[in-house]
């Protein structure tokens, strides 16, 4: 498998955040943590044709506002590689690389599999591609009027919305 | 870098940009078609999957300068499957790559999740149709700031059923 994405897909979403509240108010899961390990995931789809594989990320938590238990590790699920293998990204959600440091605004399917609940659900604090995911955030989605060039005002903004759940 | 230069730059980059698209929002990163013809494979589908392709045909259809049918084959592949719990309900990629020097795009592959759709209506399915299909013409997502009268299928927080004017009007610039 490819260690970089080359393709974008468009999506239509289950979730459209026009603020950053109502992303934390939403997410089942919030964590600030650690890249610890990327590996492939399952596959879906009815062919080959169709079939896309996911990614399955581990997080160490440094920092849990609602949803898990700080002590263990978060495995979710992120997207993907297209049927030959090509890589790709879902409306600009940059894949998450070991050692990258954010936030993760995290679903909960009723399978209880984790997933990014919205392209604009992860900030990365550390790692090669800082600030918020998706596409344009700083002028459309949850991001819009945050300070993402100041990321702890944006950590303390995260825990003021966590804490108001 | 010298000033002549830096006007030729200028010039030469405004000469290969796309064309303006007043009051439509962003491109779609799947790129733009090749031609404006659309020759589309329904892939098994659902009923509700089916339905939703055959809307998306016709609002394509709208165009003057898109021809969308389901005959022949070889510019849009449409599928609809149970791909799990994932963030979105469609969505729409160039698996062969966007050519990076013309924006285009050879063949589509559009993709319905049944699972996250499970429980919407059959007009949300028509929505849906019309919205990934909209991306396989090049366009992007709308917003609210510019869709005031909510009436474009490609908003992702709401569920109309049609293009609206500056839709047609991106297609017919795209194509």
């Amino acid at each position: 498998m490819p260690d970089h994405p080359e393709r974008s897909a468009e999506a239509k979403e289950r979730h459209s955040f026009t603020t950053l509240d109502a992303m934390v108010t939403t997410s089942p899961v919030v964590v600030r943590g650690t890249v610890v390990k990327v590996a492939p995931g399952r596959s879906a789809g009815e062919s080959d044709a169709d079939r896309i594989y996911f990614r399955n990320v581990t997080l160490q938590p440094d920092e849990v506002v609602k949803g898990v238990a700080a002590s263990e590790p978060v495995t979710f699920e992120e997207e993907g590689y297209e049927a030959d293998g090509t890589g790709y990204v879902v409306n600009g959600l940059r894949w998450s690389n070991v050692g990258d440091q954010g936030w993760y605004f995290l679903d909960r399917g009723e399978d209880g599999v984790l997933f990014p609940i919205s392209s604009y659900g992860k900030f990365v604090l550390r790692g090669d591609m800082r600030g918020p995911t998706g596409h344009d955030p700083a002028h459309e989605g949850p991001w819009i009027g945050q300070p993402i060039g100041r990321p702890d005002t944006v950590s303390a903004h995260v825990r003021q919305s966590g804490a108001r759940k | 870098m010298r000033p002549g230069v830096v006007a030729l730059v200028v010039v030469l980059l405004t000469a290969v940009a796309p064309p303006a698209q007043a009051g439509h929002g962003s491109k779609a990163s799947s790129g733009d078609p090749d031609n404006g013809i659309h020759r589309m494979d329904r892939h098994s589908l659902t009923s509700l999957g089916d339905s939703a392709a055959v809307r998306g045909r016709d609002q394509l259809n709208r165009a003057d300068d898109m021809t969308a049918t389901f005959e022949g084959s070889g510019d849009v592949d449409i599928y609809d499957a149970d791909y799990g719990n994932t963030s979105w309900f469609g969505r729409t990629s160039c698996p062969d790559g966007v050519n990076w020097l013309t924006g285009n795009c050879d063949v589509f592959k559009v993709q319905f999740n049944t699972r996250t759709m499970t429980g919407r209506s059959a007009g949300d399915w028509l929505s849906l149709g019309c919205h990934e299909l909209g991306h396989t013409a090049g366009l992007g997502h709308r917003a609210a700031s510019n869709d005031v009268d909510d009436n474009s299928c490609m908003r992702s927080e709401i569920w109309p059923r049609s293009f609206d004017g500056h839709d047609i009007d991106a297609i017919n610039a795209a194509v």
